[in-house]
């Protein structure tokens, strides 16, 4: 096995994961799709690189991850709270 | 460099200059009425006082060197053009210095009676200064481009003076009308300056001042122009400037409106002074002349056709100022008739008598306007003989004077006129003249009908004007009456020391009885046919002509129509509506600000604050990174 | 032989899982396709021979994550009843990005046809990481305890401020 497989399907993961995250219309599921993505990203790590460093950075990405899934959960749940709606293109505060 | 300096040259203008500030700056309130008209008065009298010790100077000197000078100081320079503030004073510039400051002053002084009690008083007298100053820069300028600002600055004291009740918006409009007729010619003039230089600098020659433009003149006289020799064409161009401001044909129209101004700006400005700055630039420029003969014989017809289109327009006029300013127009087209024959100095001479007995005729006009408290329509006055009999005794001089009766200085200057131009313009002319002559005669003498004889028409009682008045009249009318005998060789003399007198031929006696036998004629004529019976019966024989020749030919009527409504039209519909409002405003200005106004709101909706739009454009931002890189 | 069955086959679980997702209404039952498709990460993992990285990912992926998000879920009631609705567009745009991206990456993936991966089994794999771990990417371990401190300290704030409003 060539590291050619794995690394395709990372690359695949991913495409399919920022698909969804562009096409999809709520805030929820952007952020499912985000954390597939670096899951993806993940995998990739796994996929390139002499086995051992690259598992230590896989080991590195997980704590991240699960820091961003948490920060981006608490900013849901307190936007839900402000504008009633998670609808992204309803949340236009930001507006130039 | 010819000429003598002669610092006495500046104080002759700087008397004016000064006078101008005193009332202008100080004006009626720190002056007063008194104070100022002396002020004013006495300015002039000293400008004049200068010059006629100049021109004693001048005397002393040998005849073949009579030039005096004055450089003030390097006015223009910009490579090979350099123009400096100059000042001549040869016998041509001494006759028109001392007659523009010896009439002036009779003229300031004849103001502080008519103009008493106006509230712009001190204000007359300050633009009345300034006009005698301008007058005297054109007068004793020593090149043409410091003659132009004189030429402009005495328009420009014409129209504030025309204007000067300028609450009446009808005085104020002819001042206007007055100020852009001249302008018309001046861009005559001026296109004709600029070729003149240009072919004198392409010929090597870089200075302007008169001297060398009489040296250098006969340079010019094998270059041609767009087909045309380059005299003629520089002569032509700078007499449409000089049909400008000497009121000939086409450009008269606006010295009859300009009557709405003062009499004494009538008599002053209007007839003795600023209207023959035309025949001075004639006179000065005579050597370019003299290698155009094609140019003098336009100068030639042009003044006889105004000549006798002013005459006749005059012949019907009831508005007293009316008759004297078409009189004018005609009397500065036989001044121009004399220049196209090459009788410069017959011109000159012309031009003096005329200050003399025309503005005694304006001043007298003034004193009966006075008498008759505002009154200027001939045919509500009459029998003014008993009750003003000063003013008839003077105005009676002014118009036989005018009329060409022997003796008087009108029949001297005006006879050589005729003289010359037999001789050297064709019979023709000559007899146009004739005839222009006998209308003269006419229309002066019905307005002394009108105005002095006859039974009284108007109600109440006229007054007599007061010294301060009839005294420069009085004036006026010794110089009227004796001038031209006394002028007579010594002014050729002066003015042109190779002056030959010329033998009194049997011809030229014929000529002067033909023409002394037209005045009279005319004078006779206009005694009888201005009784009220005959003129009645006379106006319903040839009714559409006299329709015609009493609304002045409609030529004002034509301009309008022809002239001005184009213009006006063009002005606003293309220039203003197209133009100015339509392209500069409208796209320029107004579609810049849309453009970016619309560019900016294009712009902002990239920041619309939708995440997911973001991150859309981000990933699209990334594949074609990638795109592009891998 | 088996191992290179086993990777196609846990990636193709989670690629089908994620794709699935894409069609998915129901936020809930998106949410169990992302467990399964981290759990098929969690297998991919195995057949890599990176075990513990297999453990880590269903402890903190499939176990904290998920957890977390349901619990989201279910404290949200936008999120549970939301209804995903893009402008087709939008859609349109957004595929197109994620194949174009796609295509490019696995063109340069090209390159990696030559290097070879070892899923060899070894007794000392998990020993190595740790040395690893604690020793020469020692800092960046404790960085991430701070790191983990900071979106602790994040999402209290966040989450807790609406408490404060009321």
């Amino acid at each position: 096995m060539t590291a050619h497989t794995p690394a395709v399907i990372s690359f695949v993961l991913f495409a399919i994961a920022a698909a969804g995250f562009l096409t999809c219309g709520s805030l929820v599921r952007m952020l499912m799709f985000l954390e597939l993505m670096l899951n993806a990203a993940n995998i990739a790590f796994v996929a390139l690189g002499p086995a051992v460093k690259s598992q230590a950075y896989a080991v590195l990405l997980f704590a991240i991850a699960a820091a961003e899934a948490g920060v981006g959960l608490a900013l849901i749940i307190a936007l839900a709270s402000a504008f009633k709606t998670l609808d992204a293109g309803g949340i236009k505060e930001l507006k130039g | 460099m010819e000429g003598n300096y002669y610092p006495l040259l500046k104080w002759i203008l700087a008397a004016p200059l000064a006078g101008f500030a005193l009332n202008g700056l100080l004006g009626k309130k720190l002056l007063g009425e008194k104070a100022g008209g002396i002020a004013g008065s006495l300015a002039i009298f000293i400008s004049f006082v200068f010059a006629a010790l100049s021109f004693s100077d001048l005397l002393n000197l040998p005849p073949e060197n009579r030039l005096l000078r004055d450089t003030l100081f390097n006015w223009i320079s910009a490579g090979s053009f350099s123009v400096d503030a100059a000042f001549r004073f040869d016998p041509l510039s001494a006759v028109m210095a001392l007659i523009v400051t010896g009439v002036s002053f009779l003229i300031h002084v004849y103001s502080t009676g008519y103009m008493k009690g106006d509230a712009g008083f001190n204000r007359y007298f300050a633009y009345l200064n300034l006009f005698v100053f301008f007058m005297l820069t054109l007068v004793l300028a020593d090149n043409p481009l410091v003659m132009f600002v004189g030429w402009e600055g005495v328009g420009l004291c014409s129209y504030l003076l025309i204007g000067f009740w300028y609450e009446d918006p009808e005085k104020a409009s002819a001042g206007k009308k007055a100020f852009i007729t001249n302008r018309v010619g001046d861009a005559g003039f001026l296109i004709g300056l600029m070729l003149l230089w240009a072919l004198l600098s392409s010929n090597g020659v870089f200075s302007m001042d008169f001297a060398s433009l009489e040296k250098n003149a006969p340079l010019l006289a094998s270059a041609t122009v767009l087909g045309m020799a380059a005299p003629t064409l520089i002569c032509l161009l700078l007499f449409f400037g000089a049909t400008g401001k000497s009121a000939q044909f086409p450009l008269f129209v606006w010295l009859p409106d300009a009557m709405a101004g003062p009499t004494p700006v009538s008599a002053l400005i209007h007839a003795a002074t600023m209207v023959t700055a035309g025949v001075y630039m004639l006179a000065r420029l005579h050597f370019l002349y003299e290698l155009a003969p094609k140019a003098m014989e336009v100068v030639l017809l042009v003044g006889c056709f105004t000549a006798f289109f002013a005459a006749v327009i005059g012949l019907l006029q009831k508005d007293i100022k009316k008759v004297l300013a078409y009189s004018t127009v005609s009397q500065l087209g036989y001044m121009f008739m004399a220049a196209g024959a090459g009788a410069f100095s017959a011109a000159v001479f012309h031009l003096a008598t005329h200050a003399f007995f025309k503005a005694l005729l304006f001043l007298g006009a003034g004193s009966v306007i006075h008498g008759m408290s505002g009154e200027q329509d001939m045919f509500k006055m009459g029998g003014l003989k008993k009750e003003m009999p000063f003013t008839f005794l003077l105005m009676a001089a002014g118009w036989l004077a005018i009329a060409g009766v022997p003796g008087l200085s009108g029949f001297y200057s005006k006879d050589l006129i005729l003289e010359k131009v037999f001789e050297h313009g064709g019979m023709l002319v000559w007899a146009v003249g004739v005839l222009t002559a006998a209308l003269t005669a006419f229309y002066t003498t019905r307005l002394f009908v009108l105005t002095f004889l006859r039974a009284k028409r108007a109600e109440g009682h006229a007054h007599e004007s007061p010294l301060s008045m009839t005294l420069p009249m009085a004036a006026l009318a010794v110089l009227a009456v004796a001038g031209g005998f006394l002028l007579k060789d010594r002014l050729f003399l002066f003015l042109d020391p190779a002056f030959v007198q010329p033998e009194h031929t049997s011809q030229a006696a014929r000529l002067m009885l033909v023409s002394v036998a037209a005045g009279l004629a005319g004078i006779a004529a206009a005694f009888v046919l201005t009784l009220p019976k005959t003129a009645a019966a006379l106006k319903s024989a040839a009714a559409p002509l006299h329709s015609l020749i009493f609304h002045k030919f409609y030529v004002d009527e034509i301009y309008a129509f022809a002239v001005i409504k184009p213009l006006k039209l063009v002005s606003d519909k293309v220039l203003f509506r197209f133009f100015d409002a339509g392209l500069i405003d409208g796209v320029l200005v107004n579609g810049t600000a849309k453009v970016s106004y619309a560019a900016g709101r294009a712009l902002a909706k990239v920041q619309n604050g939708r995440l997911d739009l973001y991150a859309l454009v981000f990933a699209i931002g990334v594949a074609l990174m990638l795109f592009w890189v891998i | 032989m088996i191992v290179t069955a086993s990777v196609y086959l846990f990636g193709g679980l989670a690629a089908l899982a994620t794709l699935l997702m894409l069609f998915q209404r129901n936020p809930v039952k998106a949410a169990m396709l992302m467990l399964t498709a981290l759990l098929a990460t969690a297998g991919l993992y195995l057949a890599l021979s990176a075990q513990l990285l297999a453990v880590l990912q269903i402890i903190l992926y499939a176990g904290a994550i998920m957890t977390l998000f349901i619990v989201a879920l279910t404290v949200t009631p936008q999120a549970l009843h939301d209804k995903p609705s893009a402008g087709h567009l939008k859609k349109v745009l957004g595929l197109a990005a994620a194949a174009l991206i796609l295509v490019e990456l696995v063109k340069v993936s090209a390159a990696l046809r030559g290097s070879p991966f070892s899923t060899a089994f070894s007794d000392a794999g998990t020993l190595d990481l740790a040395r690893q771990l604690f020793g020469r990417f020692a800092y960046q371990f404790e960085l991430l305890s701070l790191v983990i401190l900071a979106s602790i300290v994040a999402a209290v704030t966040l989450a807790a401020a609406r408490k404060v409003e009321r």
